[in-house]
């Protein structure tokens, strides 16, 4: 296509913003970077939302976050679904919370009054629509408050989110430092992203770049680099090198490589043969889970992402360098 | 030469300053403007000396006549001023004896004075050298160059005449050529005190001009100035005076004055011997002069005498420096405007750039000026003989003030028709015509317009009007006629046809004819301009001759044919777009035809005389042809026939038959019940004329009773005009031309013509043409209900005649101007596009997004995923499929996904329908795929994901 894609972002979120002064004034947003854009919002930096430029408000906090997102045009769609739910097309008509009971003078429906029991909700709705269902998105909680809101919407929820969505809670660590894990399947590269800094918390304790996935990254890199893509771990042909796309197991140890296609049709198993998107699974080769997101983001980095894997690797060897030292 | 004159001069003022002790004059460059005016008697001697520093090279006076002048300049001041004038004039007469001989060397640089003191030379030089002699028996070092003239008779005389002016020169008898300089040191001795005032005015002068300039001017000057007359008139005349002897303190104090006037007293000496010389050179040089000072007469020829002396000097000195040159010739190009004819000076004028000052003058009488020049001939002569007198400069100046205000003028003058008719003589650009016009007068500004549009009209008429000629008269009457035949009855047949024309022509045919036509008639109206007139006359002749000679009742086609034929070539004539050679034939008519003033360059301009005088050029009023149009006055003639598209007929005969000729034609629509083509063409004129739509919408309105009564005078008319004949014919091939024509008003037109035809009384016919007409063109609507009033107006011929002149004009109007072909496609295109454009566009994009996805829906997703995932995949890793872009979370865009589904890949899959773009979004929300349409909201295509 003429619009050259670019590589899989290391993160971008849809985060709720609350007022810490008035809990009832809330802020839906998207960035790749949470704490530049929250020092934005405070006033720190330029570029702060004029719905957030209110003194009286400030300081705002983002209570909650969802992470993931596999480009920014997938995550403005998110931001907007989930601040125009009313109006959102993602939204089944039948499965619509906000109804907006007003118009405005243009004659379109008026967005209803927010507060964080409507966001959370219609963030579980959206997390289940089938728009967003299968995007590789988690969710974070940074507010015990917050959190039991979307606790409590879960239970109110018609239907149960998939069971492979998982929710990550980072609180304050002044009471208890232990961050509350919540979720069913989180595990392998998850773990690396969950074993977080104590220091820092919530979005601070965001990976921003690529570093979880480092030797992921760098395995992949040096099976194309040295052409040892081998056979297809799905359909056994050879891989030839420099053709076509060719996944790479994210378990470290695992070389398991293979065709896109192939990956994602055993990923997607014969369940889910009308799916296009895996979301997860496990490698034919190792047997060890791979999340889907993760496999495009490694592949995507290693096609069209040149510049940001030389920009990593740089890092990492230095760094190596000096611990050699 | 100069170089070394000028340094050696320079070492002499100093060396003078040294002596004289003068502390004013600290250098040359300040002494040349300044220094003279300031004060005479001691700036004499330092401004002798620069000028003999100037003039020196040539005559390389020794420095020891320098020292001697200054001697005698401290001399002078002891014992008086008129003293210091001869002890200059030493100096002076070895500069002038240079100057003589760059005469002969350079006639063509000192212009015209140069010129004629070159002529006049060896009379005069052997004036000079007398003098010269003279000063040579004292003076030893002058003579050189002037012995070499030859020396004349006046000798005696001259000293005489020397005396008398020069009792000054008496004191300084020792040297003649001291009394010679006498004259101007006397000039300046009475001047020099006034001469400080009037220093400063000439110093403001001399400042801006540059200090060579400065005394070449000053000299110049001083001739006029400081011959005998100066005496009686220095008294009346002080300050121009003045003037002068500052000047020439300055520059001319010391060596050129003096020379002058020896050569004038010679001349002066010799004035009854060369009275002659002296009127010619006075007549050539200073036609100010002899125009302006009458009073001169006895006197003139001593001062023509002298000035024509000094002159001669004066030019002698501007040959010293190429700068005086260029200010004599001024001069003399005034003087030829002055006498030269308007329109030459007009022309040369702008040729003429050289002089600035001359320059500004004629550029804006290039233009505007033939008023200008005969009015500013005569101030500018007044202005010139004064200014002339005083300084060239001063001419200069006070020229362009006068011309400004000549400029303001000119409007005014232009306005009134015989400025108008000393333009259309001249050859103008429409442009400059509309420049003149320009702002203050709205009459003009429509008349521009008008004429632009009856251009316009004539020129596409010509064009439109041979094809319906052609298929009305070829095709039904005589298809093997004649290409005359054909032309003549072509014009007819635009007349009557152009409602049909329009409605039929308006497309291909059309246009295809008027390109190459309008280059014929373009061509042949550039060979063929005499003809206005002609073509006028020929349209009166026509239509005199076709009323009269048309059986009333009967003779449809027989009589009609010809009659027409002569009417369509009066009307494209008027255009200037006959090709053929019909004008030829119809010029004896056209002689025939008497009041007209044919312009002959300038069609244009004529036109927009006629449109703004037209009135009184109708004066004559003729045998009236038809009772409705003879009631008329001659201005809603000519607002009629203008309407029409013609151009303004002078004669009163011609509007009419005009009119009755359109009228006919509109007869014949309506009878023939075609009345659509009246309206079509009235819609396509609409468009043409702006402002033709506002009469016609309120006649429409009001005419709509006398519709009702026209029909029932058609119907006589054509009885007993030929009419039938003529309705007979446009109708056949009105319809044909209709299906040629423009499909959309052909298809709508036809069925509009029959119900109104068929329908009609006469009197619905205004109704339908109306009704046609609005689908037309909105503005235009009106129109037709015009064309319908015109018929009606014969019987109330006054009530019926105003509205009814209108509305024919109108309807007539429409005929040329739907034969315009640009303007009906045109609109026809634009009209037609916007509905295609409406009916292309339909994308749901909202539609598609919230309801669930039915049945069909599902089955086509299954479809268009089994083709997804079935596609091959690509060995590009930059160019992935489909699929992998889906798994790659990349942005899918609709549209091509859309397009490649639909491009087999679904009916692999088993799917021969096609998927809309919406469908896919569907399709790609259900999968989770990100997807985007092609463009934002804003209305862009995306440039990133």
């Amino acid at each position: 296509m003429a619009v050259q894609c670019k590589p899989i972002p290391a993160l971008y979120t849809v985060y709720i913003l609350r007022s810490t002064v008035r809990h009832a004034s809330l802020y839906i947003g998207s960035t790749p970077h949470p704490p530049r854009r929250l020092s934005q919002h405070n006033g720190l930096v330029r570029g702060g939302a004029a719905r957030t430029s209110r003194n009286s408000l400030r300081p705002w906090e983002m209570v909650g976050l969802v992470s993931g997102f596999p480009s920014m045009m997938a995550a403005l769609k998110f931001e907007w679904a989930l601040t125009n739910p009313h109006i959102s097309v993602h939204i089944p008509s039948e499965s619509r919370l906000a109804v907006s009971t007003r118009t405005k003078t243009n004659g379109r429906p008026r967005r209803p009054s927010k507060s964080l029991s409507s966001i959370m909700s219609n963030l579980h709705l959206l997390l289940r629509v089938p728009s967003f269902s299968r995007w590789p998105l988690k969710l974070h909680f940074f507010n015990a408050d917050v959190f039991a809101a979307w606790q409590k919407g879960c239970q109110t929820a018609t239907e149960q989110l998939r069971s492979s969505l998982v929710v990550f809670t980072d609180f304050e660590p002044e009471a208890p430092p232990n961050p509350g894990r919540r979720g069913p399947a989180s595990e392998g590269n998850d773990a690396q992203d969950e074993g977080a800094e104590p220091q820092p918390w919530g979005i601070n304790a965001l990976p921003l770049g690529y570093e979880p996935i480092t030797r992921y990254i760098t395995k992949g890199q040096e099976i194309s680099e040295f052409e040892r893509q081998g056979n297809c771990v799905v359909c056994r042909e050879e891989l030839p090198p420099g053709e076509g796309l060719h996944a790479v197991c994210a378990n470290t140890g695992c070389n398991g490589v293979g065709h896109l296609s192939c990956w994602s049709r055993h990923l997607l198993g014969a369940g889910e043969a009308d799916n296009i998107l895996p979301l997860q699974g496990r490698c034919p080769k190792c047997k060890e889970e791979v999340h889907w997101g993760v496999m495009m983001t490694e592949l995507t980095l290693r096609v069209r992402g040149k510049k940001e894997v030389e920009k990593l690797l740089k890092r990492k060897r230095r760094r190596a360098a000096k611990h050699a030292a | 030469m100069a170089a070394v004159a000028s340094s050696a001069g320079m070492a002499h003022n100093d060396s003078l300053i040294i002596i004289s002790s003068s502390p004013e004059f600290p250098s040359i460059c300040d002494l040349l403007p300044k220094g003279p005016t300031r004060s005479a008697q001691r700036s004499g001697t330092c401004s002798n000396a620069a000028l003999i520093s100037e003039i020196a090279p040539k005559a390389v006076t020794p420095a020891a006549s320098v020292w001697k002048s200054s001697h005698r300049v401290d001399k002078a001041r002891n014992g008086g001023l008129r003293t210091l004038s001869p002890i200059a004039a030493e100096p002076v007469e070895p500069p002038v004896i240079p100057t003589v001989d760059l005469l002969h060397e350079f006639p063509t640089e000192s212009g015209s004075r140069g010129l004629r003191a070159e002529n006049e030379k060896p009379r005069p030089k052997p004036t000079r050298t007398r003098k010269t002699a003279q000063a040579t028996s004292r003076n030893a070092t002058d003579d050189p160059a002037m012995d070499a003239l030859p020396v004349d008779v006046p000798l005696p005389r001259k000293p005489g005449r020397k005396a008398r002016s020069g009792k000054d020169g008496a004191v300084t008898q020792t040297t003649l050529p001291k009394g010679k300089v006498t004259k101007p040191a006397s000039k300046e001795a009475t001047v020099k005190k006034k001469a400080e005032l009037v220093s400063k005015h000439f110093t403001i002068r001399d400042s801006t001009p540059g200090p060579a300039s400065n005394p070449i001017s000053a000299r110049i000057e001083d001739a006029p100035m400081g011959l005998e007359p100066a005496m009686v008139r220095r008294l009346d005349w002080t300050p121009p005076r003045e003037t002068a002897p500052a000047h020439q303190n300055v520059a001319s104090s010391t060596a050129q004055e003096h020379p002058p006037s020896a050569a004038a007293e010679a001349a002066q000496g010799r004035g009854t011997v060369f009275g002659d010389l002296h009127n010619a050179y006075g007549r050539r040089e200073y036609i100010s002069l002899h125009t302006s000072n009458a009073s001169i007469s006895a006197n003139p020829d001593i001062l023509g005498k002298r000035k024509l002396v000094e002159m001669i000097a004066t030019a002698r000195a501007n040959e010293q420096t190429p700068e005086v040159s260029p200010m004599k010739p001024k001069a003399p190009k005034k003087k030829p405007r002055t006498i030269t004819e308007l329109a030459t000076a007009a022309y040369r004028q702008p040729n003429e750039t050289d002089l600035p000052t001359v320059t500004e003058g004629p550029k804006q009488d290039s233009l505007r000026g033939y008023l200008e020049t005969a009015d500013g001939q005569t101030t500018a002569g007044a202005k010139n003989s004064r200014t002339r007198a005083t300084a060239p400069k001063r001419l200069t100046k006070p020229k362009p003030p006068k011309k400004k205000k000549e400029v303001a003028r000119k409007p005014i003058l232009l306005s009134p028709t015989s400025a108008m008719r000393e333009v259309a003589k001249q050859d103008f650009v429409f442009g400059t015509a509309s420049q003149l016009a320009t702002e203050d007068d709205p009459v003009l500004l429509r008349a521009l317009h008008e004429a632009m549009q009856i251009s316009n009209q004539a020129d596409s008429d010509p064009f439109a009007s041979p094809t319906p000629l052609n298929s009305d008269l070829a095709i039904r009457k005589r298809p093997g006629a004649g290409l005359w035949a054909a032309g003549a009855r072509y014009v007819d047949g635009d007349l009557l046809d152009m409602a049909a024309l329009d409605l039929t022509n308006s497309s291909p045919l059309l246009q295809d004819y008027v390109l190459p036509s309008n280059g014929r008639s373009r061509e042949a109206a550039a060979v063929h301009r005499s003809p206005s007139q002609r073509v006028c006359i020929d349209i009166q002749s026509d239509d005199t001759f076709d009323l009269t000679e048309l059986p009333p009742m009967a003779d449809p086609k027989s009589p009609s044919p010809p009659a027409r034929p002569h009417l369509g070539q009066g009307l494209p004539q008027f255009d200037d777009s006959d090709p053929f050679g019909d004008s030829d034939d119809w010029l004896p008519i056209s002689t025939m035809a008497p009041g007209f003033e044919p312009p002959p360059s300038n069609q244009e301009q004529h036109q927009l005389l006629q449109s703004q005088a037209s009135s009184p050029f109708q004066a004559p009023p003729n045998a009236p042809p038809r009772p409705s149009f003879e009631l008329y006055t001659d201005a809603r003639l000519v607002k009629e026939v203008t309407s029409y598209g013609f151009k303004a007929v002078k004669k009163r005969t011609a509007m009419i038959a005009l009119l009755d000729q359109c009228w006919m034609g509109q007869n014949k629509i309506a009878l023939g019940a075609k009345t659509t083509h009246a309206s079509m063409s009235t819609a396509t004129k609409q468009a043409t004329s702006p402002a033709r739509p506002r009469g016609r919408p309120r006649k429409n309105s009001t005419t709509s009773a006398s519709d009702a009564t026209e029909v029932p005078r058609a119907g006589k008319r054509g009885a007993g005009k030929s009419v039938p004949a003529a309705e007979t014919g446009t109708e056949a091939p009105q319809a044909v031309k209709r299906l040629r024509g423009r499909p959309r008003k052909d298809a709508i037109a036809p069925p509009k013509k029959a119900p109104t035809a068929k329908m009609p009384a006469p009197p619905n016919r205004a109704l339908s043409p109306a009704k046609t007409k609005a689908p037309a063109s909105p503005k235009r609507g009106q129109s037709p209900p015009k064309s319908a009033a015109l018929l009606p107006a014969t019987p109330k011929r006054r009530k019926a005649a105003a509205k009814p002149v209108v509305e024919i004009a109108d309807s007539d109007s429409d005929d040329p101007f739907t034969s315009s072909p640009v303007s009906s496609p045109d609109r026809q295109d634009m009209f037609s596009s916007p509905e295609q454009m409406d009916l292309s566009v339909t994308e749901d994009h909202e539609t598609s997004l919230i309801a669930s996805p039915t049945n069909q829906q599902m089955a086509l997703f299954g479809y268009i995923t089994q083709a997804v995932i079935g596609a091959p995949p690509s060995k590009d890793p930059l160019d992935p499929s489909w699929h992998e872009k889906m798994l790659m979370y990349d942005p899918i865009i609709l549209e091509d996904l859309a397009a490649w589904l639909n491009s087999g890949q679904l009916d692999r899959a088993g799917y021969d329908k096609e998927v809309s773009p919406g469908d896919v979004k569907k399709w790609c929300e259900s999968k989770s795929v990100c997807c985007l349409w092609r463009v934002n909201l804003n209305g862009k295509e995306r440039k990133r994901f």
